[in-house]
């Protein structure tokens, strides 16, 4: 067989860029229990604890071998009997120690030098600040690429129907833009403009949070129903025999760099855009009727909602301004999802600017 | 004598119960799957391993063994569908039970470590993550855009891509570790279209 150096090589990069590869190469491949104990730990402590508060987490298990009674590393330490107790935990940073024997120990506020403990340690941290989370061998650290679901690799929420994770979506996700695809859709860090044409990018972010978050299901941008009119997302079952057609709307005006605006939809040209997008749905649950008829199909029309109370192309919004929309969900006629068992209610994320008060 | 399939549903069925409450057959044939590439990693054949699979409309392996197994589980009452959520499963006790006796048999000995390195990938990767990069490997790549449905055929050019894959990945890991974990999880992480586009 031949082998290709490029091919070799390609490995090699994915291998010193994964954070598993590192902290086994540095503590040992024995080590692998702990690892996976470490992070299942971090899943079991992110389902209760509010980590998004704290500006530092930082969780570690020892990968020294128990010779006699085991002597604290760090004498500050509380124990913790329950996962469930780190829910009303808050502070600055808070420091966690996973026990050999699965029991937690945790320390608020209290400096922790990673230097020290990498030594005899895997540690983990995670930062409030930058979204970011890292993990330590002896020598180097690896950051963990960012994921369209939230921050953590170890908090992504998965679910088992469309609307729960439209629901999250809203509220995780969309709002504030806490996604490496939402984040670059904006001209200005305050996130008042979209850049020109932000109708793919909105796409992607949306269709990768499904994939990873949705189980059971298959997420396929840009499906072609028809020849003339392709459906954003499509999202199938196999078990029930479902399928969910997404239509993507935006609201809001877009940008060039020049300030010179290319779309704009407020207004009344934003209720008719999500009127028009309502009818394409309509029109593509018709059309797919007739090429899958065996499928229960059921349209969602999504619309990204970031109109704001614009003041010329001024990129720094008060409270008011930039929250006029927040509540403002634009009415449909005919209201389909209230005459139409296959068309469900239609979903608004709101994306929230950053403002000046 | 317990047949493969059952066991690798038991299996699997009881790790993903253990990590995210509950299963179901799309992420059992999932699992098989990745459990059955992880034996041809290290050199088993696709007939060792005892079934095959195919690729369903959507594209996502399936294999008919697994399904069987999964029926007759549920008929005798190994397996229960979990309230209200017709397609999500709980093992019962006497599931368990069954598991627990016919997991010390020599015939299966062979093929727990390749189910236990699938099923720990999720501890490591999101679970999304890790069916979005075995769906992206080469075989249900090219299963994708082909009328043919049988998935891993030693005539398909695709699983000599998958093969060529595999030996490339031996050599760039150069036997530095001693488990199957992290050739597993390089690979997954390296058919993440989602790190390739981080990069950019």
């Amino acid at each position: 067989m031949i082998k290709d150096q490029k091919d070799i090589d390609f490995y090699k990069g994915v291998a010193r860029d994964l954070y598993v590869t590192m902290v086994l190469g540095d503590y040992g491949s024995d080590k692998e229990h702990l690892l996976i104990q470490l992070t299942d730990s971090i899943e079991n402590i992110y389902k209760n604890l509010q980590y998004k508060t704290f500006k530092k987490v930082f969780v570690y298990i020892s990968v020294e071998e128990k010779t006699k009674t085991e002597t604290p590393i760090n004498p500050n330490l509380t124990s913790l009997f329950s996962y469930e107790n780190l829910s009303q935990l808050t502070g600055q940073t808070i420091t966690i120690e996973i026990k050999s024997n699965g029991d937690l120990q945790y320390s608020i506020n209290n400096n922790f030098d990673v230097n020290t403990y990498r030594k005899t340690c895997i540690v983990y941290s995670y930062s409030g600040e930058t979204k970011t989370e890292s993990f330590f061998g002896k020598n180097s650290d690896i950051n963990l690429r960012k994921l369209p679901d939230g921050d953590s690799w170890f908090a992504v929420e998965t679910h088992k129907s469309l609307e729960q994770a439209l629901e999250d979506y809203t509220s995780n996700v969309a709002r504030y833009s806490a996604c490496p695809y939402l984040e670059k859709v904006w001209t200005d860090k305050n996130r008042v403009f979209f850049k020109p044409k932000p109708e793919s990018v909105l796409r992607d972010s949306l269709t990768y949070f499904l994939k990873i978050s949705l189980r059971n299901s298959e997420v396929r941008p840009e499906q072609v129903v028809d020849k003339s009119h392709p459906v954003d997302i499509k999202v199938t079952w196999t078990i029930p025999n479902d399928l969910a057609l997404i239509e993507i709307k935006w609201l809001g005006k877009s940008i060039k760099e020049s300030g010179d605006i290319t779309s704009n939809y407020t207004k009344q040209s934003a209720i008719n855009r999500v009127n028009d997008g309502a009818k394409q749905l309509a029109d593509y649950l018709d059309e797919n009727q007739k090429q899958a008829p065996k499928k229960t199909t059921k349209g969602y029309l999504v619309i990204f909602d970031a109109r704001r109370e614009y003041d010329g192309t001024l990129t720094q919004l008060n409270r008011a301004r930039g929250m006029k929309y927040v509540n403002d969900n634009i009415p449909l006629t005919p209201d389909y999802h209230t005459t139409r068992p296959d068309f469900a209610k239609p979903v608004r994320f709101f994306m929230e600017p950053v403002m000046s008060n | 004598m317990i047949s493969t399939a059952v066991y690798d549903t038991l299996f699997i069925g009881q790790r993903l119960q253990q990590k995210i409450d509950d299963f179901s057959e799309y992420e059992i044939q999932f699992f098989a799957y990745f459990s059955c590439l992880l034996s041809l990693y290290e050199g088993n054949t696709i007939d060792k391993w005892e079934y095959s699979f195919v690729k369903t409309e959507l594209g996502s392996p399936f294999s008919l063994d697994i399904k069987t197994a999964l029926s007759t589980l549920e008929a005798n009452n190994s397996i229960q569908q979990v309230s209200g959520e017709g397609t999500y499963f709980n093992i019962t006790g006497k599931g368990t039970e069954f598991f627990n006796f016919n997991n010390k048999m020599n015939i299966v000995a062979w093929r727990k470590k390749y189910l236990e390195t699938a099923c720990k990938s999720i501890s490591l990767l999101p679970l999304g993550v890790v069916k979005e990069a075995i769906i992206s490997d080469p075989v249900m790549t090219s299963a994708k855009n082909s009328i043919k449905t049988n998935l891993l055929e030693e005539s398909n050019p695709a699983t000599k891509v998958l093969y060529n894959q595999f030996e490339a990945l031996h050599t760039a890991l150069a036997d530095q570790y001693q488990d199957l974990i992290v050739p597993a999880v390089v690979w997954l992480e390296s058919l993440n279209p989602e790190r390739v586009k981080s990069e950019l």
